[in-house]
């Protein structure tokens, strides 16, 4: 993660019950320094490989989560996403966190959506994404 | 989703030029035009090989390769050494059936007769057909009658007659030393050549400077074959009946260049097209039974033999080398012949297998060696085979001075070494390596051994017991352990590889996988590597690692103990082609019966499109092949072909083909059509995924092509990414938006 200073000076200033926590969140660089929305992808049942997704809202950054390869394209208030598991790997049933993130200090994370478009099986089939369903988490939640 | 149509056909007159051209081969093939050609042709033929041997009085052996099609036309190859090794070397080419490739070479100027000369881009062999040869293939035994027509030829501007007819007849009769009784002993009365005739002189229409000058340039006259046997079978056909003959001797009277020769011709003659055997006399030829007796030789098939070293007639233990010293000349036929070695006898199958020793291994036995010049009546052995590498073995002969042998070196035990795919296969093993294969050197004698790896192998000629003449002890011992060659692939492309000798043969796509084989210790391994063309996708081989190293996709080395050897291969990003590959062809006509014949499909565009290929041709008719090869199409029934480029190694950009269809038969033959690659750079993983999340799209016919490679299901998709992923190999780039992230960061 990435220090940032000055979001870590405005806590300091405005929230003292607060300050321990951010100081050591800081100091050690292992606590979120910025807002950040975990992308969770929820699958009916294992065996897909590639996922297209919308998330719509403003970002700063988008990173992948481990075991997984991201194609991302920006525009007109929302990222796309191609979500693909590693060779060898596909999605799990169930949620799984497939990519984090970052949005612009202040913003509401409430405002974000997300959805499936299009989905794709380990043996590169299309398939239908209506099974499929996406929702985003705020980071450390 | 349709191609875009992108075929060209040539224009009409360039169609007419290829007819021409086509035109302009075949009557240079047939030998008697006097014009000089210039039109280089494309030509796929399919035809039996025949190899003409050169003997000079003084100086190195010459051979050529000749091509005979189904219609007795005739071309003079020109093989690589590589094609040459590929088919067995050339001792073994006489006879075989194969399918070449190539282009006509232009006549040199003031060059009338001969048959065309083909530069060779592929061959490959062919199954034989029904045999309706006189002359067999080099590994088909020769036994029983083999009448040969002497036939006696004047040059048109020289009048001399060495010998009268009856000198031939003598010289081919039963009465030691004709060649009949000579025949008969050599090959234990297994072959015959009663039914021999002889017939002449008669008068060719063209004087000796038609028939024999220096054509190329070099220095040295050059001897058209192929207008000789037309022109000397011609004017005797009236007398003659050719298919009556297995063999037959041109004798001319004046010198044919440097040599005599001997091997093999096809003729049409008599309303059947025979391969006969062959040779071509000179006076000194005809004029020493031995030389006759060797050229002969050739035409049965035989190579030569050597001693170990650069001279091929240095040894005299055998007619098909230096023919024996000639110590007593024939009052009437000159040097006559010795016998020949036992390697060659074995491979005309001569040598009955009961009489053919070939140790166990871990053995050491005492047996009991006829000469060679006679089947022996007792439980001799006439020959023994000690493998020894590979394909290679020794072998051991008994010889004495009986017979037709009287002129060899002397009575001895001789030796062999055998290395098929070698121009002179056998090769006398000459323990004192002092350059003379005929001294005792040569000559294994009471208590000598001959040796073979610390003993492995070992040959000791024993004392007479009294009842057998020659004693041989042969140790061959539990042949040295093997050794294993690994193999293993690397890297995310895809390829092959093999080996030679054979024991490798493997791929890999897109992971490392590892195959092994065993070899002898000594044994020079050559590795090929070869990347592999997967549909649109290839790969490169980017070179060997390990107990052999380097970037060359060829990579020799010796066996001595276990290797191990790693072969990497990189996909390559694929480049598109734009351009329709469905090209038709008219309907050939003129096929008469039957009315099916095999066409010839080749690319004879030049280099850029040299790996043309058609992955599934698919014609009206039905059917499939590949390019470069025959099929086989009605008469009256269009051509449709689906062709399947190889653009491996080809840039982006334009690159042409001319597909051309060849029938021996048709009318309307050759027919060629123009075909054009427009080649693009497939797009980057970030231009695909753009066009994917809604950023630009790609061409049309891109997006099918990444279709196809993925799910082809009609349009782009998150599919056919994933499948473009696996297939490329392609790497993350660094995180950021609009590019690609890479978990785990």
């Amino acid at each position: 993660m990435m220090r940032n200073d000055r979001l870590c000076f405005g806590l300091f200033r405005g929230l003292a019950i607060l300050a321990v926590t951010a100081f050591a969140g800081c100091g050690d660089s292992t606590g979120p320094a910025v807002p950040q929305l975990d992308l969770v992808l929820v699958a009916p049942a294992e065996g897909d490989r590639a996922a297209a997704v919308t998330v719509v809202g403003e970002f700063t950054a988008v990173h992948a989560a481990n075991g997984y390869r991201l194609f991302s394209r920006e525009g007109n208030g929302s990222l796309k996403l191609l979500v693909i598991a590693e060779a060898g790997a596909t999605f799990p049933s169930g949620a799984v966190v497939v990519a984090t993130l970052e949005i612009a200090e202040g913003d509401d994370s409430s405002d974000y959506r997300s959805y499936v478009t299009e989905v794709a099986s380990a043996d590169y089939e299309l398939k239908s994404a209506r099974t499929y369903s996406t929702r985003l988490e705020t980071r450390g939640r | 989703m349709i191609l875009r149509p992108a075929r060209f056909v040539l224009s009409r007159w360039l169609f007419a030029l290829a007819v021409l051209a086509g035109v302009a081969a075949l009557a240079g093939a047939g030998l008697t035009q006097s014009r000089t050609a210039v039109v280089v042709q494309q030509l796929a033929i399919t035809g039996s090989l025949h190899v003409v041997w050169g003997d000079p009085v003084e100086g190195p052996p010459r051979h050529r390769v000749f091509l005979a099609d189904d219609f007795a036309r005739t071309y003079e190859l020109r093989l690589s050494a590589a094609q040459v090794r590929d088919l067995g070397g050339i001792s073994r080419l006489s006879g075989r059936r194969v399918t070449v490739v190539g282009q006509t070479e232009p006549r040199a100027p003031g060059a009338t007769a001969g048959p065309q000369a083909v530069s060779v881009r592929s061959v490959r062999p062919e199954p034989e057909i029904a045999p309706r040869a006189a002359a067999a293939t080099a590994e088909a035994p020769v036994m029983g009658s083999q009448p040969w027509v002497n036939l006696l030829c004047r040059f048109s501007d020289i009048s001399t007659e060495p010998h009268p007819v009856g000198y031939f007849e003598a010289m081919f009769s039963g009465v030691k030393p004709g060649l009949d009784h000579y025949w008969r002993e050599v090959s234990y009365d297994q072959i015959n050549i009663v039914g021999s005739g002889a017939f002449g002189w008669y008068d060719l229409p063209q004087p000796r400077s038609y028939y024999i000058r220096d054509t190329d340039g070099d220095g040295e006259d050059d001897v058209a074959f192929g207008a000789l046997a037309e022109d000397c079978t011609g004017v005797a056909d009236a007398d003659v009946y050719f298919p009556d003959y297995a063999g037959i001797n041109l004798m001319f009277n004046e010198s044919l260049g440097c040599c005599a020769w001997g091997g093999g011709w096809t003729l049409d003659r008599d309303g059947q097209v025979i391969r006969y055997r062959m040779t071509w006399e000179p006076p000194w030829g005809y004029g020493n039974q031995a030389v006759l007796a060797h050229e002969m030789g050739h035409g049965f098939g035989l190579p030569h033999s050597s001693g170990p070293y650069e001279n091929t007639y240095a040894s005299d233990w055998d007619v098909m080398s230096g023919r024996g010293v000639c110590r007593i000349r024939d009052p009437e036929f000159g040097c006559v012949g010795v016998h020949t070695i036992s390697y060659h006898k074995d491979r005309l199958g001569w040598i009955p297998v009961d009489r053919i020793y070939v140790p166990a291994a871990g053995s050491s036995e005492t047996i009991a060696l006829a000469p060679l010049d006679a089947m022996p009546t007792g439980a001799e052995y006439l020959m023994v085979k000690l493998p020894f590498s590979g394909g290679s073995y020794y072998t051991v002969e008994a010889r004495r001075r009986v017979g037709y042998d009287w002129d060899i070196p002397g009575d001895a035990v001789v030796m062999h070494e055998v290395v098929e795919g070698r121009s002179r296969p056998a090769r006398v093993v000459d323990a004192d390596a002092n350059g003379d294969p005929n001294d005792y050197g040569a000559r294994w004698e009471t208590d000598e051994s001959f040796t073979y790896v610390d003993k492995e192998i070992a040959v000791t000629i024993e004392p007479s017991d009294g009842l057998y003449e020659t004693l041989v002890t042969v140790r061959y011992q539990t042949p040295i352990p093997d050794f294993s060659l690994a193999v293993t692939f690397a890297g995310n492309g895809a390829g092959s590889v093999t080996s030679a000798p054979a024991g490798i043969a493997c791929d890999a796509e897109h992971g490392p996988e590892v195959c092994s084989a065993d070899f002898q210790l000594g044994t020079l391994v050559t590795l090929e590597a070869e990347p592999v063309h997967e549909g649109p996708l290839t790969s490169r081989f980017d070179g060997w690692s390990g107990d052999c190293e380097g970037a060359q996709s060829s990579c020799a080395f010796w066996i001595n103990g276990e290797e191990s050897i790693t072969a990497a291969f990189t996909v390559l990003p694929p480049r598109i082609n734009l351009s329709s590959m469905v090209i038709e062809f008219d309907a050939m006509h003129g096929f008469g019966d039957p009315p099916q014949r095999d066409v010839f499909i080749s690319n004879t565009g030049g280099a850029t499109l040299a790996d043309l290929s058609l992955a599934g041709i698919e014609y009206s008719a039905g059917g499939s092949g590949w390019l470069d090869t025959s099929f086989t199409i009605e008469d009256g029934v269009p051509v449709g072909l689906a062709l399947s480029p190889k653009i491996a190694g080809l840039t982006a950009g334009t690159h042409s083909a001319i597909v051309q269809l060849t029938s021996q038969a048709a009318d309307n033959s050759p027919q060629a059509v123009e075909v054009t690659l427009n080649l693009v750079d497939s797009p980057s993983s970030e231009q695909f995924a753009a066009a994917l999340l809604g950023g630009p799209r790609l061409q049309r016919i891109v997006e099918r092509f990444l279709d196809d490679l993925g799910n082809g299901n009609g349009w782009l998709d998150p599919g056919d990414f994933l499948a473009w992923l696996d297939a490329t190999g392609a790497q993350a780039s660094p995180v950021s938006l609009d590019s690609l992230s890479r978990g785990g960061k």
